[in-house]
């Protein structure tokens, strides 16, 4: 409605108003003998039943309540600058937002509801606009008059997975308000529909709507998985599944890896109880993990949020330990080499040393050397003697007959959980200790199997020297032989299997020049750049040849209702127009029952 | 105009004014004296003149002599008759004005006073004594009365204490007050009758009301004036305020009525709307009956 209608209107009715007060209230004139005895009789006169005020009073009290309701229906007056002006909505779509009510419908439904009511309101005398706080604030409805402008942004929102950044929502609705008012005092209001306290100070005046009331909830605290170190292929998922209710509660646990359970159990948890389960699979390729809670129940209750029933978690393709084998024709522990599934070995003659250097050998993770040494000036950080050589790491002395091997450095991971005690040796070069040296077999006062670790600028060495050939000993005849040279191998590369944990909401995710990028649903995702600058939606994604698990256990927690609040960072001076027409209403008002009764008054 | 038309002339010559002996003057009138004991007997005849009281003629001289002669007495002591009417403002008001009624009923007692060879004055008042009547003997001066009458308006305020006060100056005998007036001033009359007794007057009063004074019918938001002093007052009536109005009133009549009688006087309620017989019956309710001549 035009401007200048509603001032013409305001004017018109402003003056039936005085006309019809000009013409009511003139009183007749009457001649009386005495005016004295009338004054008197007033003076005296005291109503009976109130009944010569009454009326009037009630008149009054009616007339108040019209006007009243006329400006508040009308002007809607509330703190600060009022509803003239932009009305920004900040609607909060975080996590919690997807919980479901008691009374029917999630918290987001209500809010939405909220944000059509206020659209229809506030688009009468001024404009709208709506701010989706998710994990990152952005515009989902831009400046408009028009209430049905509302719909389409409206029928695609949903919530995101990760807390909701409620701060930035709310400074960005403020310089959209300051903005829209000519960067003057703001003129408008921001309105909050939440479920958390709103902390944030703005310039522009702001109502917060609390949604959500307290909600009971059964989810996923932590989900991990992890390869085995002593069991190539082997890995170990672990998931901790938490009570937030007071009450007691079931679920039902499923981990897969891909469409293979790996873990399919119910379990029961008290009040506030957390129950870890863990699960094992095997495979050396990438594993896809998935865990969810189905079937959740809670005494007295129910579960009202469905995003933390879910969790992502990747464990990566085993890599092959690479391993160069130096040798001239050693079955055994060529044998012992081959039965090791995660080793990827090379061949080579004690000749093809001579070749190598450095840089070549780097490309290995291990070396071993059966009765050979690496050439003079060629270093690898991870090597495994069999049967040494006088050139060799280790300084050598005697040759030892028939050696009985009178110590065992239990303790070591080499040789840990391996028995030697009937091990029987044709003949072993002793080995001179160094100092640091850890003496792993030892033959009365003479080592004959050391490891040795050092450090230097380079990094980390370490070398393990058995002074024995396979060939003299009937070690290699029993079980415990491969299972020495894969710890030896273990050790001396020391590849320690990262935890591979989800990322966390909110990160960004980069696809490179080439890489196909995937959502959780196997659909393609066109990024710009290949960047999505914040990942809201938890799940395994794929780039390319890799996939990467986001996850929001670490958001897991108890659903509190909505909280109330809201900081200003300066109040209007003046009340709302709507206010002071309705004051000033109620003054005429006071003033005319006041005239109305002078005689009294006097 | 006359004030006293034929029929009320005739209905006044059956009535007199009884005056309590305590309140007479030096004059021949038609009232014993308390002197009366010390002798009035007939003096002596003297010519009759045009103008003399036809009443006194010797009419066995006449048949006598065929000559007209005044039967001359010892002097006999006559009344004063003051009738003060009020013409404040206040006695316009009223179907027929309350001054219209006082008119004549101050004319009636006057007309009375004189055929009893009593002297009557009649002294207007408002907030003070306006100018009186000269004092009226005879039959002949009822013309007189009746042109005083017709000039009286009435206007202005009332102070009926100020106005008792100058008559006791300017006429100090004793005789019959009579005070026409509506009463309507909420104080100064109970004191200025209780004055009158005290200053040996007989009074009586005669309260002249109007339907406005005794039943206001009145509604709605009125802005009032004070017929005598134009004073303003804006109200809202009601029946509660009504209701007030007409207990006060009353309280006030009844003080004066109270205040008249403790002085000795007789309070007269006549109002304006009866007949004009019914008035004058009830102004003289309790006055002797004409004795025969």
């Amino acid at each position: 409605m035009p401007a200048w209608l509603v001032a013409v209107g305001i004017a018109g009715a402003l003056l039936a108003v005085l006309l019809l007060y000009l013409l009511r209230r003139t009183p007749r004139a009457q001649v009386v003998s005495n005016v004295e005895f009338w004054l008197k009789a007033l003076e005296n006169s005291r109503p009976k039943w109130l009944a010569s005020f009454r009326i009037p009073l009630i008149a009054l009290l009616l007339s108040m309540l019209v006007a009243a309701a006329i400006v508040f229906l009308a002007g809607d007056p509330r703190f600060g600058a009022g509803v003239r002006g932009t009305t920004v909505i900040v609607l909060d779509v975080g996590r919690t937002m997807g919980a479901r009510e008691e009374s029917g419908g999630r918290r987001i439904d209500h809010a939405v509801a909220e944000v059509r009511r206020w659209a229809e309101r506030t688009t009468i005398t001024g404009e709208l606009a709506i701010v989706r706080a998710g994990m990152r604030a952005s515009v989902l409805l831009p400046v408009t008059d028009a209430a049905s402008d509302l719909e389409a942004p409206l029928a695609s929102l949903d919530t995101d997975d990760g807390p909701s950044d409620l701060d930035a929502a709310l400074a960005l609705a403020d310089e959209i308000v300051v903005a829209r008012s000519g960067g003057a005092a703001p003129i408008g209001q921001i309105v909050v529909l939440t479920d958390h306290p709103v902390r944030h100070a703005t310039r522009t005046t702001q109502v917060v709507l609390p949604i959500g009331t307290s909600a009971d909830t059964i989810g996923i605290a932590s989900f991990s998985a992890r390869r085995v170190p002593t069991a190539v292929g082997e890995y170990t998922a672990r998931i901790a599944v938490r009570n937030y209710a007071a009450r007691e509660g079931h679920a039902h646990v499923v981990v897969r890896d891909g469409d293979v359970p790996l873990l399919d159990e119910t379990i029961q948890l008290g009040g506030h109880e957390e129950r870890v389960l863990s699960a094992e699979g095997f495979s050396s390729a990438r594993a896809e993990l998935s865990a969810e809670l189905t079937s959740i129940g809670i005494a007295g209750s129910s579960d009202a949020l469905d995003v933390d029933d879910h969790a992502y978690a990747v464990v990566d393709a085993l890599e092959a330990t690479r391993v160069l084998f130096v040798t001239d024709g050693d079955p055994f522990v060529e044998a012992a080499l081959t039965a090791h599934p995660g080793l990827e070995v090379d061949r080579i003659g004690t000749s093809g040393l001579a070749t190598q250097t450095t840089a070549s050998l780097s490309h290995y993770h291990a070396v071993v050397l059966d009765h050979a040494a690496l050439p003079a000036g060629v270093d690898h950080a991870a090597i495994v003697v069999f049967d040494p050589i006088d050139r060799g790491p280790v300084a050598l002395g005697a040759t030892l007959r028939n050696p009985r091997i009178t110590g065992v450095l239990g303790s070591h991971p080499v040789i840990s959980g391996l028995r030697f005690d009937t091990v029987h040796l044709d003949s072993a070069r002793a080995i001179v200790e160094a100092s640091g040296d850890d003496v792993l077999l030892r033959s009365g006062d003479r080592a004959i199997a050391v490891a040795r670790e050092a450090l230097s600028l380079a990094g980390r060495s370490r070398l393990v020297v058995f002074g024995f050939a396979t060939s003299a000993t009937d070690l290699v005849r029993g079980e415990s032989f491969p299972l020495l040279v894969h710890h030896a191998l273990a050790w001396v590369t020391d590849r320690a299997e990262p935890t591979p944990l989800a990322r966390r909401l909110g990160g960004s995710l980069l696809a490179e020049a080439g890489q196909e990028l995937r959502g959780p649903d196997g659909e393609p995702i066109d990024a710009p750049a290949g960047l999505i600058p914040t990942v809201a939606r938890a799940g395994l994604y794929h780039v390319g040849g890799r996939a990467i698990a986001y996850g929001g256990t670490d958001l897991a927690g108890p659903l509190g209702a909505g909280a109330t609040g809201g900081t200003f960072l300066t109040e209007s001076e003046l009340p709302p127009l709507a206010v002071m027409v309705a004051i000033g209403l109620l003054l005429f008002m006071l003033l005319e029952w006041a005239l109305l009764h002078r005689g009294r008054l006097e | 105009m006359r004030v006293l038309d034929d029929a009320a002339r005739r209905l006044l010559d059956r009535l007199a004014l009884h005056v309590k002996p305590g309140a007479t003057s030096t004059r021949q009138g038609g009232h014993r004296s308390p002197v009366l004991a010390s002798g009035v007997e007939f003096a002596d005849h003297r010519a009759y003149v045009p103008g003399d009281d036809f009443r006194r003629i010797d009419w066995k001289k006449f048949a006598q002599g065929g000559n007209l002669v005044l039967r001359q007495f010892e002097e006999e002591r006559d009344a004063r008759i003051y009738v003060m009417l009020d013409l404040s403002g206040s006695m316009a008001r009223g179907k027929p004005s309350k001054l219209e009624a006082a008119k004549k009923i101050g004319a009636a007692f006057a007309y009375v006073g004189m055929k009893r060879f009593d002297r009557s004055i009649v002294i207007p008042f408002g907030d003070d004594l306006e100018r009186a009547s000269r004092p009226l003997r005879a039959a002949g001066d009822l013309p007189e009365v009746d042109r005083f009458l017709s000039e009286c308006t009435a206007g202005g305020p009332t102070h009926f204490p100020q106005a008792v006060r100058t008559l006791a100056e300017r006429w100090p005998k004793r005789g019959l007050v009579v005070v026409v007036s509506d009463l309507m001033k909420p104080d100064g009359f109970p004191e200025a009758f209780r004055t009158l007794g005290a200053l040996g007057h007989e009074l009586r009063v005669v309260h002249l009301s109007c339907e406005e004074d005794r039943h206001p019918k009145l509604e709605g938001e009125l802005e009032l004036f004070d017929a005598e002093t134009g004073q303003t007052v804006r109200l809202r009536m009601n029946k509660d305020l009504i209701q007030a109005y007409v207990k006060v009133v009353d309280r006030h009549l009844g003080d004066c009525r109270d205040a008249c009688r403790r002085a000795g006087g007789r309070f007269v309620d006549i109002e304006v709307e009866a007949s004009g017989e019914a008035m004058l019956k009830k102004a003289f309710a309790g006055t002797e009956k004409k004795k025969a001549a």
